[in-house]
């Protein structure tokens, strides 16, 4: 009702707001029920059983979850930050600099890489050491060393 | 010379990808993941070499 009044005063502004029993006595019957809602189910995390073990109080569950996306986000906000400046500040722009701007380029830099490295090393702590998984012992190896390989570094 | 936006792109590439693994792992799977161990194993290889390119971009690298 504050909707329809708050239009009603606006040139060629209509509202069609409906309520749920309005929507559903409206409703074309003939219709596929696909057309009208389409239900997602999201598959459940990999570390689903783990997790409720580790946390069987759902709200405790709920804590550590966000937490871990909350860490995430925060990573991805300061790499998609770090990503734009080095878009941004190609050889020819970072000449065009002074070296007062140069200074606070390199301070926004370094306070970006500060922030990734710290949330990280949380990130790398929270997940801790890699379980032992009995089943999967025999292709565990050869991925460890292609992988070890590759980065160069240990587990 | 190593060029510094270079260690920012990868950074960004992984940091990406690190975070997909963590929500596959802790919010929602896609159904396409190898077994949570591999997972597992390629986000533990993703966030150090992300650590790596960090030391290299904080110490000699950028302008």
């Amino acid at each position: 009702m504050q909707i329809r009044d708050a239009i009603a005063g606006i040139p060629y502004a209509k509202a069609e707001i409906e309520s749920i029993s309005e929507a559903t006595a409206h409703r074309d019957v003939n219709l596929p029920r696909s057309t009208l809602a389409t239900l997602v189910e999201s598959n459940p995390p990999l570390l689903a059983e783990r997790i409720k073990h580790s946390f069987p109080d759902a709200n405790q569950r709920s804590k550590f979850v966000n937490a871990s996306m909350f860490l995430c986000q925060d990573d991805s906000a300061h790499a998609w930050a770090l990503n734009k400046l080095a878009d941004r500040y190609t050889p020819q722009n970072l000449a065009l600099l002074s070296a007062d701007e140069n200074f606070k380029l390199h301070g926004i830099l370094a306070d970006h890489i500060a922030a990734l490295r710290g949330d990280v090393g949380h990130l790398q702590r929270q997940l801790g050491p890699l379980p032992d998984y009995d089943l999967e012992t025999s292709t565990a190896s050869a991925v460890t060393g292609d992988l070890l390989s590759a980065s160069g570094a240990s587990l | 010379m190593d060029d510094w936006r270079i260690h920012a792109h990868r950074a960004y590439e992984s940091m990406e990808l690190a975070s997909d693994t963590v929500a596959s792992l802790r919010v929602g799977a896609t159904g396409m993941e190898e077994s949570p161990f591999k997972v597992q194993l390629r986000l533990h290889a993703t966030l150090i070499e992300l650590q790596e390119e960090n030391e290299i971009f904080d110490e000699k690298t950028y302008p």
